[in-house]
């Protein structure tokens, strides 16, 4: 419709620019506007005395815009259009080969593709020189799609367009096309895609495949940390990907024995599940794990239910600084229930009388010899800080401020415990810390802390995870919980903050309080624990029973297991490349990034195969080192990076990691469109589902990339110019017949 | 006159008769209600007993002004917060195990049988601790061993050496002496019976920390009971209470 009235299409108009082609000099053009308003007003106001003002104003304003109109159309106004020219420019077609492509129902996903850039050549006619590439782990240039196959073992896209941008740079390359599900397995990151923007060459995607595949089940990835100490239970965290409900089963083997198993239900309602196995290791040494999840026969693709990975059992010890301000059985009772764990030292300092203080498990007499750390150095040298019974104004403000930065900066936990002098009735909501904490702490002025003994129970939180389970089995857990006896005390703490979880509570006479509770801030975290009677655990049961113990250390490791290292080497491989980015920081004592470091890294495996690489800084981030390493063989690799300062050692890291080898396409089986969306939106190209896929040809027409010309289209002679003035006038009859002849 | 004296040979033996039962009963019973608003609680034990001879039962001696004044030097020389009143309670009592340390006097008169033995070794165990005090030679020492191996026959009392802890946790006692009782005033002599070398002595768990401080041959409870009377050594009184706060804080911290 909008085409029979104005010539041409709305995107056409949008397109274009308006310009007049007649060529009438600008003087005339502004004399015959003066001398049309002048006439029509000389003529409308000899009949001044006979009509209104009204009927006048509304006949010279018809006449008024019928003789504009007359004028535009006279001025001859036509649409200027940048467009390619037909036959200069090149367009590259790109057709994704690799074996997730083989997907689809009766015609493959590499079919259809090939069968619309077929269609879209055909569409476009003499428009552009089609330049036709297939691409899996690279790209290639190819004469037909006909007879491709989907073989490729990974789907390298940035690597592969950046090859095909830089092949083509010699010619005028209006835009790329291409067909591909999207399913990278080399990682796209927004430095990537920045590279890819700069050509300056729209990428148009043709999204094939599809985001939901029902009959499959994959085990999209696990998480668990690279070490942990000995006799030690870690949480592996699992994501499963399904695109239905099922039942399944998760199973962990190191080597070829199995060495936990757990059902898991995956609900409909969702697309991702996310799982958790505890898995005990007693000895030092490496493992080789396989995560499997098990989805039975009715699963199309079982070889993306299988992960591999490395963990290291390490010796590895976490301090952890304990600063009471009265002496209190909770006090002796945490000590004893960490003595035992050869993984925490526990160094504690207790305010016994006023101005006397009493050590234990220090490293040195030097060590807290002035009381409180006073530096951020020595502060920082704690993975975790217990503040117990001592109100806020012992410390100093730069103590506070230190105190929030441990946990902030450094990545350290804090956890304040309950007390006549802690928490709320100690000051602390008032001071700087109080950011760091879970709760908004009630003022000090309110007596908050009672003891009345009170049962704790685990909260829904608590409940589902490993950190406070008792027992290896749920239910037995469950039963310890409940016949644990009442803790001797508690606090009120206030109300939680958003971000704040509670894994404990209690129920009070008030109702049900918050007894446990923690929050992320900055790179670590704050707790609170808001009792100091939970030593009744252990001098209510009997003795053999290490419930307490048990609490205590699996708190403790809660705390610590993530808090931040001094230096980090973060490895990071896409499933089936062989390409593997590296990614060192290094902080001094206070936590600053240290940049001014020659940094190398050597990459060993246990097969003899040795690499040596620089890491260079990243420009995007202060202190850090980055650098990629080609590393084809999977199994556990040993990197030791060292980095020093005019010749001698500042840091070393020493860490493994495991590198899983083989096709990583069974991974990537679905269609991603939001990685598609991106790159299209990042270097000015259109999205596209096969089915409106011709289009593409229209924006290859009006591309910004290539050899173009304008193209001129009149406008002056649209059926709607020709209709406004009909009506324009049949309008002012009316009007005059109307009004009796004037 | 002869009607008279049935009345009173009945009257006497009424009075012996009772004051016998009352003798053998636990005249204090243990008072919940009275659990005060305070992290420790001192708490006695109030165990059978051969008797000591006094009409008294020995668990009872010093009590409560023992207490009573060693508390008030708890709260005054210490930051723990300690209730005003004691506690009393017997072995077998499971209130036993709210009161992670525990005062025994006159243990050299102390019964313990297996129940009760085991339920204290229990506490032991579960970190409790134990003080015991004022007992004397050989006699009354043999007679409290026997009962303490009941609780624990697998362990052996030791003189506690003098770097250990207890000694140093808050005042270094590295100069100790005999604290006698009140008779020291009257006798001029700072041993009863054959008892006269003091011996601190204790009981340690498996992994060294003390479970049991034996004060032998010395009345550690007569000094906080007499603080406040003139004619009792000061320097006695002020060592009974660093000894008793250092117990204390060592219990709190170990």
């Amino acid at each position: 419709m909008f085409e029979f009235f104005f010539k041409y299409s709305l995107e056409d108009y949008f397109r274009s620019e308006l310009v007049f082609v007649s060529e009438w000099p600008f003087l005339l053009v502004v004399v015959a506007a003066l001398i049309g308003v002048f006439g029509i007003a000389f003529g409308l106001g000899r009949r001044l005395r006979h009509q209104s003002w009204g009927t006048l104003f509304s006949l010279g304003a018809l006449q008024l815009v019928f003789f504009g109109l007359v004028l535009f159309v006279l001025l001859q106004p036509t649409l200027k259009t940048e467009q390619l020219r037909p036959g200069d420019n090149a367009v590259a077609l790109v057709l994704d080969t690799s074996q997730s492509m083989s997907q689809g129902e009766g015609t493959s996903e590499l079919e259809a593709g090939a069968s619309l850039l077929d269609s879209i050549t055909a569409q476009a006619g003499p428009l552009f020189v089609p330049l036709r590439y297939q691409f899996g782990d690279g790209a290639e240039a190819v004469d037909g799609f006909a007879a491709l196959t989907p073989s490729a073992s990974e789907t390298a896209l940035a690597e592969s367009l950046i090859g095909i941008l830089e092949s083509a740079r010699q010619q005028a390359l209006a835009g790329v096309v291409i067909a591909t599900d999207g399913a990278d397995t080399t990682g796209l990151s927004e430095r990537t895609l920045a590279t890819i923007a700069g050509f300056g060459v729209p990428i148009h995607t043709l999204a094939m495949g599809r985001e939901a595949i029902p009959a499959d089940i994959q085990l999209d990835k696990v998480i668990l940390p690279g070490e942990a100490p000995p006799n030690s239970t870690v949480t592996a965290r699992l994501s499963v990907r399904h695109d239905r409900g099922a039942s399944a089963r998760v199973k962990v083997y190191s080597g070829e024995e199995l060495i936990a198993s757990k059902p898991v239900e995956l609900s409909s309602d969702t697309h991702v599940t996310a799982t958790d196995i505890e898995l005990d290791f007693a000895d030092t040494g490496g493992r080789s794990l396989r995560f499997l999840v098990d989805a039975g026969t009715s699963d199309s693709e079982p070889r993306n239910n299988v992960v591999h990975t490395g963990l290291s059992i390490v010796d590895q010890s976490f301090d952890v600084l304990y600063f009471e301000g009265e002496p209190r059985w909770e006090y002796k009772f945490l000590r004893r229930a960490l003595e035992t764990d050869p993984h925490i030292n526990l160094v504690s300092m207790l305010r016994v009388s006023e101005n006397k203080f009493y050590r234990q498990g220090l490293s040195s007499a030097e060590q807290l010899k002035t009381g409180f750390p006073q530096t951020t150095e020595e502060l920082f040298s704690f993975d975790a800080v217990i503040i117990g019974s001592l109100e806020a104004a012992l410390l100093s403000e730069q103590q506070l401020q230190n105190l929030r930065d441990f946990v902030g900066k450094r990545g350290g936990t804090l956890m304040l415990l309950a007390g006549p002098r802690g928490l709320g009735n100690g000051g602390w909501g008032q001071t700087t810390v109080a950011d760091a904490l879970p709760v908004s702490l009630p003022s000090s002025s309110v007596e908050t802390f009672f003891r009345d003994r009170v049962k704790v129970s685990l909260t829904q939180a608590g409940r589902v995870t490993p950190t406070f389970k008792l027992s290896e089995s749920d239910p037995e857990s469950g039963e310890i919980w409940k016949d644990l006896p009442e803790i001797a005390n508690y606090q009120n703490v206030g109300p939680l903050k958003p971000a704040a979880t509670s894994w404990l509570e209690a129920e009070t006479i008030d109702g049900p309080v918050p007894i446990l509770v923690s929050q992320p801030y900055g790179q670590g975290k704050g707790v609170i624990l808001a009792t100091a009677g939970t030593w009744r655990w252990q001098m209510g049961m009997p003795f053999e029973d290490l419930s307490h113990e048990k609490f205590w250390q699996q708190l403790l490791r809660f705390m610590v297991v993530d808090v931040l290292p001094q230096n980090t080497l973060v490895v990071n491989q896409n499933r089936g490349s062989s390409l593997v980015s590296l990614r060192a920081n290094f902080r001094d004592q206070k936590y600053d990034d240290v940049d001014d470091l020659n940094v190398t890294v050597v990459a060993s495996n246990d097969l003899g195969d040795s690499e040596t690489l620089t890491m260079i800084r990243s420009p995007e981030e202060v202190g850090t080192f980055v650098t990629d390493a080609t590393l084809d063989a999977g199994g556990t690799w040993y990197f030791e990076v060292l980095a020093r300062r005019e010749q001698e050692t500042w840091a070393s890291i020493r860490q493994s990691h495991f590198l899983e080898s083989g096709p990583g396409e069974y991974f990537r089986v679905r269609r991603d469109t939001g990685l598609l969306k991106r790159l299209s939106d990042a270097t000015g190209g259109s999205f596209f589902e096969p089915e409106n896929a011709l289009d593409v040809v229209e924006s290859l027409r009006y591309s910004s990339s290539g050899i173009k010309e304008f193209r001129y289209r009149s406008i002056w002679d649209a059926p709607v110019m020709f209709l406004l003035l009909i009506l324009i006038k049949s309008g002012e009859w009316l009007l005059r017949r109307r009004w009796r002849g004037i | 006159m002869p009607k008279t004296r049935p009345s009173w040979l009945i009257l006497c033996l009424t009075l012996v008769c009772t004051g016998t039962a009352l003798s053998q009963s636990t005249v204090v019973p243990f008072d919940r209600s009275a659990q005060g608003p305070a992290e420790f609680q001192f708490l006695r034990l109030a165990y059978a007993s051969h008797s000591s001879g006094t009409g008294r039962q020995p668990w009872q001696t010093d009590w409560p002004d023992a207490e009573h004044h060693f508390v008030k030097g708890i709260n005054r020389l210490t930051n723990i917060h300690a209730a005003d009143r004691g506690q009393i309670a017997r072995p077998l009592d499971q209130s036993i195990f709210d009161y992670p340390w525990i005062y025994a006097v006159e243990v050299g008169y102390w019964v313990l049988n297996h129940q009760e033995a085991a339920n204290l070794r229990e506490y032991l165990l579960r970190g409790g601790f134990l003080m015991v005090d004022d007992f004397h030679g050989s006699w009354e020492w043999a007679a409290f061993k026997a009962s303490m191996d009941r609780v624990f026959p697998d362990k052996d009392i030791v003189e506690i050496p003098e770097s250990d802890e207890v000694f140093h946790v808050l005042y270094d006692l590295d100069h100790r002496m005999q604290i006698p009782s009140r008779m020291f005033i009257y006798s001029g002599k700072t041993w009863e019976k054959d008892g006269f070398t003091p011996h601190w002595r204790g009981i340690y768990d498996d992994q060294g920390r003390l479970m049991v401080a034996i004060n032998f041959n010395m009345d550690i409870g007569d000094a906080w009971e007499h603080a406040d009377w003139p004619d009792y050594p000061e320097n006695m009184t002020a060592l009974a209470y660093r000894f008793g706060i250092n117990y204390l804080i060592y219990a709190m911290t170990h």
